[in-house]
C-alpha cells in the first residue's frame, strides 16, 4: 500500500488536474445507468407481484368474485393473459412509461384518468412538507448548532421527541388540538384554489414533515457543532476573520453535505408516507387512493401507484446522491 | 444510495456529545421499555377489566378508580386494552427486527468475506430492494396476500434486511482488511472460526445499533399499517388500531382512546431511539 502510494506520487498532481473535469460527469453517467437498472428491476417486481399472489391472476383482477366464462375471457383478453409473461410485462412497461396504466377493475376507467385529478393534492402536500423540512429543519439546526447551550439542549430534547412521532400520530394530535379544540383549521378535505388549498393542507403538511424536521434539525445541529470544533475554524478565528465569514465559509459550507443528504432522504420518504396522512385527513390524493384500491382489490391501480412511488423514490434518492458529489469534491469520481 | 452514509458517518462524536451529557433521558427510556416489556410479557394476566367487555351504559367515562384511563365508545376499559394490545404492537416489530438482523447480518458478512462476483450480485439485489420504501412494500404485500399482520411483517423484514446487510458488510470489510485477520489466516484458522470467534464479535456493536434502529422503524410502519386498517382489525386492541378507532370520537371531544394509545407508541419509539443512539452515538444512522 505505502509503496504504491509513493510510487504514484510524482505524476499524481498532473493526473489529478486532467482527471478532475470528466470525473463528475462520469460518476453521474454511471449513477444514471444504475438508476435505470434499478427502475427496470423494481418495475418488474411491481408487475410480477400480481403472479406471486395466491390463486390465478383472473381471481385477483376480479377481486375474488366468481366470474362467468364470458367475463373471464374478456378479462383475459383485456389484460393479455394469453400472452407469454415477459411479453405482457414489456407491454405493460411500455404503456406505463407513456402514462397508460391500463383500466381499473373497479371503476372501469383508464387508471391514468383516475390518477390525474388526485396527483395534484399529493404533489402539493409533498412539496409543502418538503419546504417545511428544509425551512424548519435547517433553521432549528442552525439555532441548536450556533446558539447557546440551553437552546441546544431544548432543541435536542425537542428533536428526540419529534423523531418518535409517526405521521399518523402527528395527524391525530393536530386534528385533536387545532381542528377540534381550537377550530383554527378545517378537519378534512383538500380545498380548491391555491389559498384554500394551502389552508386545508397546512395541518397535513405539518404532520407529514414533523419527522423530517426533527431529523434534519438534529443532523444539522450535530454537523455544525462538529465543524465548528475543527482546526481550520480555530485557525480562521485566530487570523481575525469575522465570525460571520467563518460561519458561512468554514462551518456551513462543510456542514451542508450531511444536511443535504439527510434532507434529501427525508423528502424521498415523504411520497410513501403521504398515504398515511392523506388517509388521516381524508384527502383525495394518490396515497389515500392506493389504500382504498387495496381495500377494493383494484390491482391495476395498486400497480400504477406503487410504480409511481418507487420511481419518484429512486429518482429523488439519485438526485441527492449526485448533489452531494457536487457539494463534496472528495467524492467526485468515486 | 450506496454511499449515502459516507459523508455523515464521520460525524459521530458530536451526536454523542449532544445526548451523552444528559443522563436522565437514558434512565427514563429504560423505565419506559421495562414497563413495555412487562406489559408484553404479562399483559393479558393482570388486566383490571375485561378488555373486550362492552358496556353501552358506560361509554366515554372519565378516568376513575375502576377505569384508570376511562372507557371508549363501546364502554370498554382503555387501560386494560392498552395492556393487552402491547403484545401485538411490540412483538411483531421485534420479530421483524430479529429476522432482518439475522439474515441481513449473515448476508452482509458473507458478501464482505467472499467478495468478487457474489458480492457485486448481492449488492445489486439489495439495491433493488432499497427502491421500495418500507410502508409501500407492506401495503403491496397486503394487496397481494390480504389483511393481517403476517403479510406486512414479512414484507417489512425483507425491506429492512438490506439496511442491516449494507451496514454489516461495510463493517466486516473494514475488519477484514485489519492485520489481525491476516495473522489468523496465516496461522491456519478456518474461515468459519475467524468469522464466529473474531470478526463476528467485533462487528456486533454495529449490528446491535442497526437492529435497534430497525425495531423502531418496523414499529412505526406496522403501527401505520394497523392505523390504515390494513393489518389487525377491530376489536383488536393493537395500539395502532386503537389510534384509528378512537379517531371518530375525537371529533366529539373524546380523545382519550386515540391519545393514550398514541402516547404509548411515541413513548416506546422515543425510548428505543434514545437507547439506540446511546449504542451507536449517531442519530443519522437512522436516516441513512
Amino acid at each position: 500500500m505505502a509503496l504504491e502510494a509513493s510510487a504514484g506520487k510524482l505524476p499524481a498532481p498532473r493526473r489529478a488536474l486532467r482527471g478532475r473535469v470528466p470525473a463528475l460527469p462520469l460518476a453521474i453517467g454511471r449513477r444514471l445507468a444504475a438508476v435505470l437498472a434499478t427502475l427496470l428491476a423494481s418495475s418488474f417486481i411491481v408487475y410480477s407481484s400480481l403472479y406471486l399472489a395466491p390463486g390465478n391472476p383472473i381471481k385477483l383482477l376480479s377481486g375474488g368474485r366468481p366470474l362467468p366464462p364470458v367475463a373471464e375471457a374478456r378479462l383475459t383478453a383485456e389484460y393479455h393473459l394469453d400472452q407469454p409473461f415477459m411479453t405482457r410485462y414489456w407491454d405493460w412497461l411500455k404503456d406505463a412509461v407513456l402514462g397508460d396504466f391500463g383500466r381499473s377493475t373497479v371503476f372501469h376507467q383508464e387508471v391514468s384518468s383516475l390518477l390525474s385529478p388526485r396527483v395534484g393534492t399529493t404533489l402539493f402536500l409533498v412539496v409543502f412538507a418538503s419546504l417545511l423540512i428544509i425551512l424548519f429543519g435547517v433553521g432549528l439546526g442552525l439555532l441548536s448548532g450556533l446558539g447557546r447551550r440551553s437552546t441546544r439542549t431544548t432543541v435536542t430534547i425537542g428533536t428526540a421527541v419529534g423523531m418518535g412521532i409517526p405521521s399518523f400520530i402527528a395527524s391525530i394530535l393536530l386534528i385533536a388540538l387545532y381542528s377540534v379544540q381550537l377550530g383554527w383549521f378545517p378537519v378534512t378535505g383538500s380545498g380548491s384554489g391555491f389559498g384554500d388549498r394551502l389552508w386545508h393542507l397546512t395541518l397535513p403538511a405539518i404532520a407529514l414533515a414533523l419527522l423530517g424536521v426533527a431529523y434534519v434539525a438534529r443532523i444539522a445541529g450535530v454537523a455544525i457543532i462538529e465543524e465548528a470544533s475543527q482546526d481550520h475554524v480555530t485557525t480562521a478565528s485566530a487570523r481575525g476573520m469575522p465570525r460571520r465569514t467563518i460561519i458561512r465559509r468554514h462551518i456551513l459550507r462543510n456542514a451542508l453535505i450531511p444536511i443535504v443528504t439527510v434532507s434529501g432522504l427525508m423528502i424521498a420518504s415523504l411520497i410513501a408516507g403521504s398515504a398515511v396522512v392523506e388517509q388521516a385527513f381524508e384527502l383525495d390524493g394518490i396515497g389515500s387512493f392506493l389504500i382504498s384500491s387495496v381495500n377494493a382489490r383494484d390491482f391495476p391501480v395498486v400497480q400504477a401507484i406503487c410504480l409511481i412511488i418507487v420511481v419518484v423514490f429512486v429518482v429523488v434518492n439519485a438526485v441527492v446522491d449526485v448533489l452531494y458529489r457536487v457539494l463534496d469534491p472528495r467524492l467526485r469520481g468515486s | 444510495m450506496e454511499s449515502a452514509s459516507i459523508p455523515v458517518s464521520s460525524r459521530t462524536a458530536g451526536a454523542r456529545q449532544s445526548l451523552g451529557n444528559l443522563r436522565w433521558p437514558v434512565r427514563v427510556a429504560l423505565v419506559v421499555l421495562a414497563l413495555a416489556a412487562i406489559a408484553t410479557a404479562f399483559g393479558p394476566l393482570p388486566v383490571p377489566q375485561d378488555p373486550n367487555h362492552v358496556s353501552l351504559s358506560g361509554v366515554f367515562e372519565s378516568p376513575s378508580g375502576s377505569h384508570l384511563l376511562g372507557t371508549d365508545a363501546s364502554g370498554r376499559d382503555i387501560f386494560s386494552r392498552l395492556l393487552v394490545g402491547a403484545r401485538s404492537t411490540l412483538l411483531a416489530p421485534l420479530a421483524i427486527c430479529l429476522v432482518a438482523t439475522v439474515f441481513g447480518g449473515l448476508i452482509g458478512i458473507s458478501m464482505a468475506w467472499r467478495g468478487g462476483i457474489a458480492d457485486t450480485a448481492a449488492s445489486a439485489g439489495l439495491d433493488v430492494v432499497f427502491a421500495f420504501p418500507g410502508l409501500l412494500a407492506a401495503i403491496l404485500a397486503v394487496a397481494l396476500f390480504g389483511k393481517g399482520l403476517v403479510a406486512p411483517s414479512v414484507a417489512l423484514a425483507i425491506v429492512y434486511l438490506p439496511y442491516i446487510g449494507r451496514v454489516v458488510r461495510a463493517a466486516a470489510l473494514r475488519e477484514r482488511n485489519l492485520p489481525y485477520i491476516a495473522a489468523l489466516t496465516v496461522q491456519g484458522f478456518s474461515g468459519r472460526r475467524i468469522l464466529s470467534r473474531h470478526l463476528g464479535p467485533n462487528i456486533a456493536p454495529v449490528l446491535i445499533a442497526q437492529a435497534v434502529i430497525t425495531f423502531s422503524y418496523a414499529m412505526v410502519d406496522l403501527a401505520a399499517i394497523n392505523f390504515l386498517g390494513l393489518g389487525l382489525q377491530p376489536p383488536s386492541s393493537d395500539w395502532g388500531v386503537m389510534v384509528a378507532s378512537g379517531q371518530s370520537a375525537i371529533l366529539g371531544g373524546h380523545s382519550m382512546e386515540s391519545l393514550s394509545a398514541a402516547f404509548c407508541i411515541v413513548a416506546v419509539i422515543v425510548s428505543v431511539n434514545v437507547l439506540g443512539e446511546q449504542f451507536s452515538g449517531r442519530p443519522e444512522a437512522r436516516a441513512a
